[in-house]
């Protein structure tokens, strides 16, 4: 072994903190799935088949992490290409579950994959793709934000189509930290801020809502959607029964819950979608303030942790994925407990780690893998990361120990001269401005130097 | 070490003022979630816990039994049916198409049509229990429970069916049972009735619902989300629906639908010492049986479009000119009136002329000159186009209506009770904005114009002649029983009017009347007796007045255009016990058709020996898939 030292380098820049709180959650996931699905371990149920799907995520995360991420900048568009196409086909050939047709079939009825799901990640790549590729000092101008927003409008309005209204919700959101964090011109932001003011104030106190009925942007369902939701205790047997039981089943646990797998309102039946959307709610109901508490500090635990790799990444496009990947969870956590706890009308966003759902753990334990990978290889936009760190230095330095016979052959192999650590103009970004767009195939010869 | 590139991101960057802003943003939101649990668990945690646990809290009702029709000998007519029928709440089937599919394969049903059904349920009542399918049959619901493991959110409940013990006696009378609909819900009438109840949609079975239904029980219980029960609180006991004992004689029924046979029309038979009403048929009938667990849309499509209206009660739904038998009402009326007295005579020329248009006699060669008990016997027009020229149309209308209860309703049990028609100079005016003719007077006196009566009517004013000049309320229920046979009502006869007439007077009508039957040369002489002394009177009411038709028979003219055929009697003469009126729709003379039939009716109420099992067998409206044209 040449170089031991670059796994150690992975290892060092590791986000412990990150994966250590995923693994909380999804431990929480199992105890609070393995009560709302029955206490069985045997034969196939929704808790033997989380773990299996877990366990899959694991695989995933585990062999994600041998590449670089930097393959997603170029990736990205063929991602996003296909997912388009699986949303479209999803909405014309899928499996219609409760008047939404969003899921694709795969072979038998129990497995089905949700591509609206795979839409959201692959759009984050995308936009972080697209954005980290221009050059543009003081922010984004208006003509900038042209294309960006026409690539988080056209999945939006795939979604919304299927109908899944919670999904384009969400998606709108995420995407909202890159572009802060990318920066957008402080007159351009100004004037975004005013037409939001300007608009909200049409739609609610100007007619506006009558104009958006009467041309169906708006549909009546949203507005009961909406009416349910201020007002559940007005149809309590009907629409508004999922949220008055949510709230039941969550005020019930009081401080320390009813006790684990003596959640009345889940155990009669009470509590609706127990296992996906309204997981927290039968958590919060067995555990109480203290079990649901914790659970969402471990979010807040995992959240901060990535955001944190966010800020140490040297690469604007590492950067840009790390902050989507985190919003996108941040996001889906927020929008899943203000459901539940009768904040916001109810969407069918599940609770990401905790929720039954197979596309949906996957995918985000591959939010998690990636958010790692990028913090893993943030060494490779330092100065010298060997040697600035004195005690791999030492660690790295090839002793007579470790001298192993080679072929005179190998031997013979020149020094690649694009070896960051042989010289500092081999660094990447190349300083070569034109160079950048050869970005790729250089990356290439880069895999070919890695151990 | 060389500066880093401006492209790249710097170190310095990504700690910048907005990454800090993100990171606060979202521990604010962080925040606020966990302010909320904390409203909900800690501030309002007792008050949730409350709600968890009433939430298990259910009222559930209890079904109870509907009364049961019966006979005046006590037989029962109809019976109620234990049935299974299968309800679903919508919500809690997890997958509809397979559920709903799965039910139709093991019932045999259209499953687009159960889908639709479906469908309906979700929309509108997603949460409570709504019955799929009624009236399961043993072998479906064995199937049914077989899969019972595979369908989620169904169950079966017990229910119970009226059922007629013979689908084809008195169904007019007896009537039907449907789902409530949306109308009864909204009105007044059906306040404590849910959705999908079964009431009575016709006949006894709707005029008496109030009697027949009793009151739905309730339970008080805890249940888990399904509406399975846990454990039960406390139970109001459900009140059966009291049993009603009809003033109907079944034997005089029978016989009655065996002697209507295939003619369309009406025969009532009725005690006119109380007005209890014996018999009461229509022809042509329908199949109560039809409708027992839904009729199918085939046969009510069928029943509908049958030209001859099956489901109409002709004997109180079908108005009709009542023709000569009119001039029993009409020859009391003029004598209340002082017009005539019984030696009043007048000159039959075979027609009567009033302004430039004669009125004919059906004799057109006259019957000279006729007092009132030939003018009865004979069935003289002209007699009574005079007696009418000098009582006036509104004498008339008011005597009748006060006498014998025409133009109106008198209350009888059954919803579809028809008033007729009496006609008067106000009611032309209001109606046809005009004033009345002398003339159309003339053709009412003998029963024919605007006026309009039930055969129920007809029968009326044959039992106040009958009876000596006292008009009851006709009634069906002779007494109502509760579920353990104490007695909740009794019908007494209740007299309406008593006529002020001298008795001799109408002597002399039953006289005539009496000669009608009995006497040569009466008109109704087929509808005599050996044993039993017959009074009635004969009507053949003409339909149309085209000349065209004048010389023709019966047989040789269109069925629409042909006389109704009416026969009203009683019998004994002397003692009148029973009242028979005939009506036969398009048939030809009363004389003629109906009387024999009245005489078959009178024989078999006074003969207890003849057996009403010989009889024909009822017509029953036949199905005719091919439709309805050119039938007529």
């Amino acid at each position: 072994m040449r170089r031991p030292s670059l796994y150690l380098l992975h290892l060092e820049n590791f986000n412990w903190t990150l994966l250590a709180s995923m693994c909380a959650l999804l431990m929480v996931g199992f105890v609070n799935l393995f009560s709302t699905a029955g206490a069985q371990l045997q034969g196939w149920n929704s808790f033997t088949r989380q773990i299996v799907f877990s366990g899959l995520g694991f695989l995933v995360l585990a062999g994600s992490l041998f590449f670089d991420y930097r393959i997603l900048k170029a990736l990205a568009w063929p991602l996003f290409c296909v997912s388009i196409v699986l949303v479209v086909l999803a909405k014309y050939h899928g499996i219609t579950v409760n008047g939404a047709t969003r899921w694709l079939p795969l072979g038998t009825d129990a497995l089905r994959f949700q591509p609206s799901e795979f839409m959201k990640i692959a759009t984050v790549f995308a936009l972080a793709s697209f954005l980290s590729s221009r050059d543009r000092k003081g922010g984004l101008g208006i003509l900038d934000l042209v294309f960006p927003v026409l690539l988080v409008a056209l999945p939006c309005y795939v979604i919304l189509k299927q109908p899944d209204v919670g999904t384009a919700l969400h998606l709108g959101l995420t995407v909202i930290p890159i572009f802060i964090i990318r920066r957008i011109k402080t007159a351009v932001l100004a004037a975004l801020a005013f037409m939001v003011v300007i608009g909200g104030s049409w739609v609610l106190f100007f007619g506006g809502l009558d104009f958006l009925l009467r041309h169906e942007v708006i549909k009546e369902y949203h507005l009961e959607r909406y009416e349910t939701f201020r007002y559940p205790e007005k149809d309590p047997n009907g629409k508004g029964w999922q949220i008055t039981q949510s709230k039941n089943a969550i005020g019930s646990g009081q401080m320390n819950g009813r006790g684990y797998m003596e959640g009345s309102q889940q155990k009669h039946g009470f509590l609706p979608a127990a296992e996906t959307d309204f997981a927290f709610a039968a958590l919060a109901e067995e555990w109480g303030f203290v079990g649901s508490g914790v659970t969402i500090l471990l979010f807040f635990a995992l959240i901060w942790a990535a955001l944190s790799g966010a800020s140490r990444s040297g690469d604007m496009f590492g950067s840009l994925l790390s902050v989507g990947l985190a919003s996108l969870l941040f996001f889906q956590m927020a929008i899943n407990v203000a459901m539940v706890t009768g904040l916001m009308p109810v969407v069918g966003i599940p609770l990401p780690f905790i929720s039954y759902g197979g596309t949906s753990s996957v995918m985000n334990i591959m939010c998690v893998a990636a958010i790692l990978n990028v913090g893993m290889r943030r060494y490779r936009f330092m100065e010298a990361p060997l040697r600035q760190n004195p005690e791999l230095w030492e660690k790295a330095q090839p002793s007579i120990h470790d001298a192993q016979p080679v072929s005179s052959l190998r031997r013979l192999a020149p020094p690649n001269p694009n070896e960051p650590d042989h010289h500092p103009v081999h660094r990447l970004p190349h300083y070569k401005p034109w160079l950048k767009h050869l970005a790729p195939k250089n990356w290439v010869q880069q895999q070919q130097l890695m151990p | 070490m060389s500066e880093p590139h401006e492209q790249t991101f710097d170190q310095g960057h990504a700690n910048s003022g907005w990454l800090l802003f993100i990171k606060i943003a979202m521990t604010a939101v962080f925040s606020v979630l966990v302010l909320r649990l904390w409203f909900l668990q800690i501030a309002e945690g007792e008050k949730h816990l409350e709600r968890s646990r009433s939430n298990q809290f259910r009222m559930s009702q209890i079904p109870t039994s509907r009364g049961i029709i019966m006979d005046r000998n006590g037989q029962a007519l109809v019976e109620n049916e234990v049935v299974f029928d299968l309800s679903v709440v919508p919500r809690n089937v997890p997958d509809p198409e397979a559920v709903v599919g799965e039910l139709a394969r093991l019932t045999g049903q259209r499953a687009d049509a159960l889908m639709g059904r479906f469908n309906e349920f979700l929309r509108e009542r997603p949460y409570s229990p709504s019955v799929l399918l009624r009236g399961l049959s043993r072998a479906d619901l064995a199937l049914v429970e077989s899969r019972r493991h595979e369908l989620d959110g169904v169950s079966v409940q017990l229910n119970s069916v009226r059922k007629p013990l013979r689908g084809d006696f008195a169904p007019h009378l007896i009537g039907y049972m449907g789902e409530i609909s949306q109308e009864q819900l909204d009105g007044q009438d059906y306040a404590d009735y849910s959705r999908g109840e079964l009431v009575g949609k016709s006949g006894l079975e709707e005029g008496l619902e109030g009697l027949l239904h009793g009151q739905k029980g309730q339970r008080q219980m805890t249940v888990d989300s399904k509406g399975r029960m846990l454990e039960e609180l406390s139970i109001d006991y459900p009140q059966p629906g009291y049993d009603v004992r009809l003033t109907i004689d079944s034997r005089m029924q029978r016989v009655a639908q065996a002697l209507l046979g295939e003619q369309a029309g009406a025969i009532v038979v009725m005690d006119p010492r109380n007005f209890e009403i014996l018999a009461l048929a229509s022809s042509p009938m329908f199949n109560l049986a039809d409708f027992v667990g839904g009729i199918s849309k085939e046969r009510w499509g069928s029943l509908n479009e049958d030209p001859f209206t099956p489901m109409q009660n002709r004997a109180v739904n079908g108005q009709y000119s009542p023709g000569s038998t009119f001039k029993i009402a009409v020859s009391l009326a003029a004598l209340a009136e002082g017009v005539i007295t019984p030696e009043t005579r007048f000159n039959c020329a075979g027609a009567l002329r009033l302004g430039n248009h004669s009125f004919r006699c059906w004799n057109r060669h006259g019957h000279g000159h006729v007092d009132l008990h030939n003018s009865l016997k004979l069935s003289c027009d002209v007699y009574y186009y005079e007696v009418g020229r000098r009582l006036g149309v509104d004498k008339l209308a008011s005597r009748v209506r006060e006498f014998f209860g025409l133009g109106q309703t008198l209350g009888l049990e059954l919803r579809t009770e028809k008033a007729g028609l009496v006609p008067d100079q106000d009611w032309k005016m209001r109606r046809y904005q005009r004033p009345w003719n002398q003339g159309e007077t003339l053709p009412v006196s003998i029963g024919q114009g605007y006026l309009l009566t039930t055969p129920l009517q007809v029968a009326q004013y044959t039992a106040v002649v009958a009876n000596g000049g006292t008009l009851y309320r006709p009634h069906l229920v002779k007494e109502v029983v509760d579920f353990d046979g104490r007695l909740v009502h009794n019908s007494t006869p209740e007299v309406i009017n008593q006529m002020s007439i001298k008795p001799e007077y109408l002597n002399v009508v039953r006289k005539g009347l009496e000669a009608v039957v009995n006497d040569p040369g009466g008109t109704g002489r087929r509808g005599r007796l050996p044993d039993v002394r017959v009074a009635g009177k004969t009507g053949t009411t003409q339909t149309v007045s085209l000349e065209r038709y004048q010389g023709f028979s019966a047989a040789n003219r269109p069925y629409k255009l042909r006389d109704h055929a009416w026969f009203t009697s009683y019998a004994p003469a002397d003692d009148p016990e029973v009242v028979v009126t005939v009506l036969l729709e398009h048939s030809g003379g009363g004389g003629a058709k109906s009387a024999p039939i009245a005489s078959k009716v009178l024989a078999a109420y006074f003969d207890k020996t003849i057996d009403t099992n010989l009889m024909p067998p009822y017509q029953v409206q036949p199905d005719r898939p091919g439709g309805w044209e050119g039938e007529l």
